[in-house]
């Protein structure tokens, strides 16, 4: 890293946080032209002699699309891989339930496609901060997973001749998108889970199924092994290695409703951060507009639906907050609200992810939302009664294409809807709401995806560095197995080549203090004996986060939520009641020591969001908005990547700026009118 | 049952890590040899060589309904099954071959049995299982295949004794030792209370055959679709209702009066 | 919705359980019966009482992580009118006043770890024996250099929605795999990619199978009954056509 010039925090923030050192990215070579950084930077990593790979320890947590692919790429490699994960089979990691598909630059469609064509809409789709290095390697072997995925037998949708198939995805004109009937993210999962557990039956991958990541064991600077809590038994152990990747996903789930799974978490990107590795942009989360609407305070999380509904749907609420609780169909034309089509008369309903969400916002913040009452806190922390769902009317799409049509296109998703709310879409309007989705933010990472931490990657969702400010849809997956398969590979080498001291003892001090330190903070969690169950703690911290963090952010708000959270993190720390013992099968142990590390995160990412004072992405800060309402971007100064660095539980975090130059592409403003 | 890194007590924790098996020292090749799926599949033709045999079986007895000649049919087939191939090959010859790859088929099948019997009720719990139970799909004669074995192998013991060693004698004349193949059906089914015996068998027969017959075409293969699944069920409930109305036939003929003496 | 829980209890480490009775009162039709679950934990833990644990992940019935026998089937299939997973059922499958009877997976196979949850790493261990196609990364030829015909494909594309839940196990009154295992075979065995490895794939995966303690296929149909994806019977058949078919070839190959 290269560091230069040191300045402060601007008035009022330096209360959050200061300012440091620039970093940057020292591993490619931005002086050769981009589709050269990539071939340049695999011939001049150092190599380890396959002889020598099985000496190596590897760890690996995580089993999704970039941790399952790197554990069986690295383990085929040769090297001594450990693989980890919480759920009880690799097979079960959250990028199964990714619906749409997979995009790559395959120009299968003769189409106008290529490997710049994807940089380029990757780019721009991320609102212009994201790497550019990065994103046109992802470009660059996003072909390759294909041919893998294939031959591994993925079972793609074909065309009659035995072909693949490929549709349009997410606002790009080429059809570049893979898929796999409504759930390629599970198709490719299962192929990256079998050539795991090809690696485990080999002998070079050793699984560690139900096991939790709770630490990362520093020495003299470099990653050397991870703490990790059997969940079947409690025991605290530690496992080292030579070198650490974290592929642990998203943490959206810090909003409590999300369409993450249950036991997402940010807990292993954290505790990487506590111990010295950058968090990088993590106010940058994305928001879907098409979920099925909460149905009551007992949700424990929300279903999404594949985008696509929007191509023949169209959203609307009634113009009068009195007809909110009619039968739609009772509703006459005249009284409905198309506000889409009435605010993006080009785009209509097909407008970005982002803006399609926040208009669904504003609608029901004027209290014209539709569905059952659900009950929040106002910003006077007084209870409040609103409808959030707006209407997907699929009714002129029945009468063009008639009911067959309907459902030959999007059959399946209108059968869970059904399965999921008793209402028949085919009748009544469906019912959708916004909702967290996917964390574009994340541990800041190099070229080579490792992090400031010598010896610790981090690959797929966990990481910042494809995506931007936004990413686009069936992008992904793409990036997931583009980590594991073909990037970690080819970089984590050059690292091992002169890093291979060995596993530590268990006596290293090193490993001691790590391992003490987290059976230590889980007997802190067993000793407060509160009435709080972890739960409610979580699903407050939740509202916090999605009122004043969510898809519009004020500068009061975000100081307003920061000084919640203080408030709710000393509460439970004061109130919380954690049942069951620290060596037993314990989930709600389980979830209390999650939530600690979303306390902390959800205050980052505050203030974060308070520091870009500007709009990009999914990113909306209601004081930089066009005359129409439009995210508003302000490159001169903010184009860079916030990567911040942990100094402490009562100190202020430091911001280090990774300057975006772009010099592939060229920076323009978004428009969708 | 498998070796893995570390255990607790006798609860294994650490998961996936080695691939055994119970015999390690076999190829993959023996051990799929010596599968449940092998064994299921010599128990399939094993049965469905049972079920010809069957078929065979009731096309003789219902001569015996044939009018006037009946009598003299059904004992020139029972004695034609001692002569066949005779004068080519010796008197017998064929009957005891026919008799011995009979008495393989229901070695085979009933060994398989009860090894997949003791297998499979290993292979869930000890005693109750759910503590409340409910079935989807599974019929009655699914689940209780071993039950109606083991009334029929007990049925077929009795039968040998009564029809084919006159060890069983019913109704025969006083010391008389032996007497013609339809004297000694239409005598026996005289007695009601064999009537009765007899019914309980061929039921058993029956709810084993509309389960084993669809089975043992499934375990070899036919099943190919939903298609092929339903045309296989058909055909099971033909053979089975065949088996039990085709056997009873004659007895009940015999035990209402409509076949005499 | 008042409802009579009758949950299973078993202790970690524990060889055996008991049913336990609990009430809970206020769960609204248009939750999960997950979600009904997580309320009957708040309330058990604010009763100071230790909450039931049971496995959940995706809750969108993907992910293959949560199932419980409810009322006697697995998933509650009983209860509910479609193919289910225990997250996507409803408490709008239940009545006022029901009693629900709330069971692990049971199967020699699946150890109970604690309550509901169970061990099925076995399942895991069968696909690691074989259920795979061997390509190393960066091994593979262009995606379009082998087609495959799309009704095969579609096949192998139905056996693969197997989402490894162990439903099928936990219905069986033999303990079988035979579903799991089949679907798996099915899935690999319709592609061509598949073919070099066909049939010692299913050699090695149905070793593992009985050596895993599962029971023997006795096509009673159970299974498929429950399955959450609707893997049909027919894939019991395929496997069984591969196995014989292996057996007069050498590990997998003519020769």
């Amino acid at each position: 890293m290269t560091e230069t010039l040191t300045n402060n925090a601007p008035a009022g923030d330096a209360e959050f946080y200061s300012v440091g050192t620039e970093i940057r990215d020292t591993k490619a070579d931005t002086s050769l032209p981009i589709d050269k950084v990539w071939p340049d930077r695999q011939f001049r990593a150092s190599l380890v002699n396959p002889a020598n790979r099985r000496k190596i320890t590897i760890i690996v947590v995580g089993t999704g699309l970039a941790g399952g692919a790197a554990a069986a790429s690295l383990g085929e490699a040769g090297y001594n891989v450990l693989n980890f994960c919480y759920q009880d089979s690799p097979r079960r990691a959250h990028s199964i339930a990714a619906q749409g598909g997979i995009n790559a630059a395959k120009n299968y469609k003769n189409d106008n496609d290529s490997v710049y064509r994807l940089f380029y809409d990757t780019v721009k789709g991320g609102d212009y901060r994201a790497r550019e290095t990065n994103v046109h390697r992802l470009a660059e072997v996003s072909a390759g997973i294909i041919d893998q995925c294939v031959a591994q037998g993925v079972p793609f949708a074909r065309e009659y001749g035995g072909l693949l198939d490929t549709r349009s995805f997410g606002g790009v004109q080429v059809q570049r998108t893979f898929y796999a009937r409504g759930q390629t993210g599970q198709q490719l999962l299962i192929g990256a889970y079998q050539a795991l557990e090809r690696q485990v039956g080999a002998g070079t991958v050793q699984m560690f199924a139900r096991h939790e990541m709770m630490e990362v064991i520093t020495k003299d600077g470099r990653a050397r092994g991870i703490v990790a809590r059997d969940m079947v038994t409690g025991k605290v152990e530690a496992y080292t290695a030579d070198a650490v990747i974290l592929a642990t996903g998203g943490y959206g789930n810090v909003f409590f409703l999300s369409t993450n799974a249950m036991g997402c978490n940010v807990t292993a990107t954290w505790r990487a951060h506590r111990k010295g590795a950058y968090f990088a942009n993590p106010c940058f989360t994305q928001i879907h507009p098409t979920c099925i609407p909460q149905h009551g305070t007992n949700q424990s999380k929300l279903t999404l639906m594949s985008e696509s509904l929007r191509n023949d749907g169209r959203i609307w609420v009634p113009k009068k907050a009195e007809d909110c609780d009619k039968d739609p169909r009772d509703i006459p034309e005249e009284d409905r609200d198309y506000y889409l089509e009435r605010i993006y008369p080009a785009f209509g309903n097909l407008v970005p992810r982002d803006i399609a969400s926040r208009q669904a916002k504003n609608m029901c913040d004027e209290g014209r939302g539709v569905g059952p009452v659900v009950i929040e806190k106002d910003e006077n922390g007084n209870d409040r009664k609103v409808r959030r769902g707006v209407y997907l009317d699929f009714s002129d799409a029945i009468n063009r294409l008639g009911k067959k049509g309907v459902e030959a296109k999007y059959g399946n998703l209108f059968d869970m809807y059904k399965q999921i709310t008793a209402e028949d879409p085919y009748e009544v309007p469906m019912r959708i709401y916004p909702a967290v989705h996917y964390t574009m933010g994340g541990v800041w990472v190099d070229y080579d995806l490792e992090t400031t931490i010598p010896g610790l990657y981090v690959a797929g969702e966990a990481n910042f560095s494809d995506h931007g400010a936004n990413r686009l849809g069936a992008s992904a997956l793409m990036q997931g197995l583009a980590d594991g398969y073909f990037v970690l590979p080819n970089t984590i080498n050059d690292y091992l080549a002169s890093h291979h001291d060995g596993k530590l003892p268990d006596n290293d001090p090193a490993v001691v203090e790590a391992v003490n330190d987290v059976k230590a903070r889980i007997e802190k969690l067993l000793a407060v004996k509160g009435e709080r169950t972890v739960d409610s703690f979580h699903k407050e911290l939740g509202h916090i986060m999605w009122e004043y963090c969510g898809m519009a952010r004020t500068e009061a708000g975000l100081k307003k939520a920061i000084g919640l959270i203080r408030e709710l993190k000393a509460e439970f720390w004061r109130d919380v009641k954690v049942t069951g013992e620290a060596e037993d099968f314990n989930q709600t142990l389980e979830r209390a020591g999650r939530l600690i590390d979303f306390f902390e995160l959800g205050e980052l990412m505050c203030i974060d969001a308070l520091h870009r004072r500007e709009s990009c992405g999914g990113h909306f800060r209601t004081e930089h908005q066009t005359e129409e309402g439009e995210a508003l971007r302000h490159d001169d100064q903010f184009a860079y990547v916030a990567a911040w660095e942990w100094t402490g539980e009562d100190s202020k975090p430091v911001l280090h700026k990774e300057p975006l130059v772009y010099k592939a592409i060229e920076l323009k403003q978004r428009s969708y009118k | 049952m498998y070796d893995v890194g570390m255990t607790t007590g006798d609860r294994v924790l650490v998961v996936a890590t080695q691939l055994t098996t119970r015999d390690p020292s076999r190829t993959p090749h023996q051990r799929a040899a010596r599968s449940t799926v092998a064994r299921k599949v010599l128990m399939s033709i094993s049965g469905l060589i049972i079920v010809l045999f069957l078929m065979m079986h009731l096309f003789g007895n219902a001569k015996l309904l044939i009018p006037n000649v009946g009598f003299e049919e059904f004992d020139e087939y029972s004695h034609s099954l001692r002569t066949f191939l005779y004068p080519i090959l010796p008197e017998k010859f064929f009957l005891t071959l026919f008799r011995l790859f009979m008495l393989a088929a229901a070695f085979i099948h009933i060994e398989a049995a009860i090894k997949l019997t003791f297998r499979n009720k290993g292979s869930g719990v000890s005693g109750a299982r759910y503590l409340k139970q409910r079935y989807l799909a599974g019929s009655f004669a699914a689940r209780t295949m071993i039950w109606s074995g083991i009334i029929i192998v007990f049925g077929v013991i009795a039968h040998l004794l009564q029809f084919t060693c006159e060890i069983i004698r019913v109704s025969y004349p006083e010391g008389v030792t032996t007497v013609a193949p339809h004297e000694r059906v239409v005598l026996a089914f005289q007695t009601p209370v064999v009537v009765a015996a007899y019914a309980v068998w061929m039921l058993a027969v029956c709810i084993h055959v509309y389960h084993g017959f669809y089975s043992a075409l499934c375990t070899i293969g036919a099943r190919t679709g939903a298609y092929s699944e339903k045309l296989i069920k058909v055909c099971s409930v033909i053979v089975a209702f065949l088996v039990f109305f085709g056997f009873m036939a004659a007895p009940l003929s015999i035990a209402i009066g409509l076949v005499t003496l | 919705m008042k409802l009579t829980l009758r949950v299973w209890r078993q202790d970690a480490g524990a060889s055996n359980g008991k049913l336990v009775d609990y009430q809970i009162d206020n769960i609204a039709e248009d939750m999960s019966f997950l979600e009904m679950l997580d309320q009957l934990n708040e309330e058990l833990t604010v009763a100071g009482i230790e909450p039931v644990a049971f496995d959940s992940d995706c809750r969108e019935g993907i992910c293959g992580t949560c199932g419980v026998v409810i009322n006697g089937t697995p998933h509650g299939r009983g209860n509910s009118p479609v193919p289910t997973t225990t997250c996507q059922l409803h408490m709008r499958s239940f009545n006022d006043g029901d009693t629900i009877v709330i069971e692990p997976w049971k199967a020699k196979a699946f150890p109970v770890i604690k309550d509901l949850v169970v061990d099925r790493t076995a399942l895991d261990r069968v696909i690691a024996s074989g259920g795979f196609i061997s390509v190393n990364t960066g091994a593979a030829p262009d995606a379009h250099s082998v087609p495959a015909p799309k009704l095969k494909a579609d096949t192998a594309f139905d056996n693969a929605t197997c989402i490894g839940c162990g439903a099928c196990v936990a219905a069986c009154p033999n303990g079988s795999a035979m579903l799991f295992t089949s679907a798996k075979i099915s899935h690999l065995g319709n592609l061509p990619q598949g073919q070099p490895e066909r049939y010692r794939r299913v050699e090695t995966m149905i070793g593992q199978h009985d050596a895993e303690g599962f029971g023997g296929c006795t096509n009673i149909g159970e299974c498929a009954a429950v399955c959450p994806k609707g893997i049909p019977l027919a894939s019991i058949s395929q496997l069984n056509r591969d196995l014989v078919s292996s057996l007069f070839r050498k590990d997998g190959f003519f020769g």
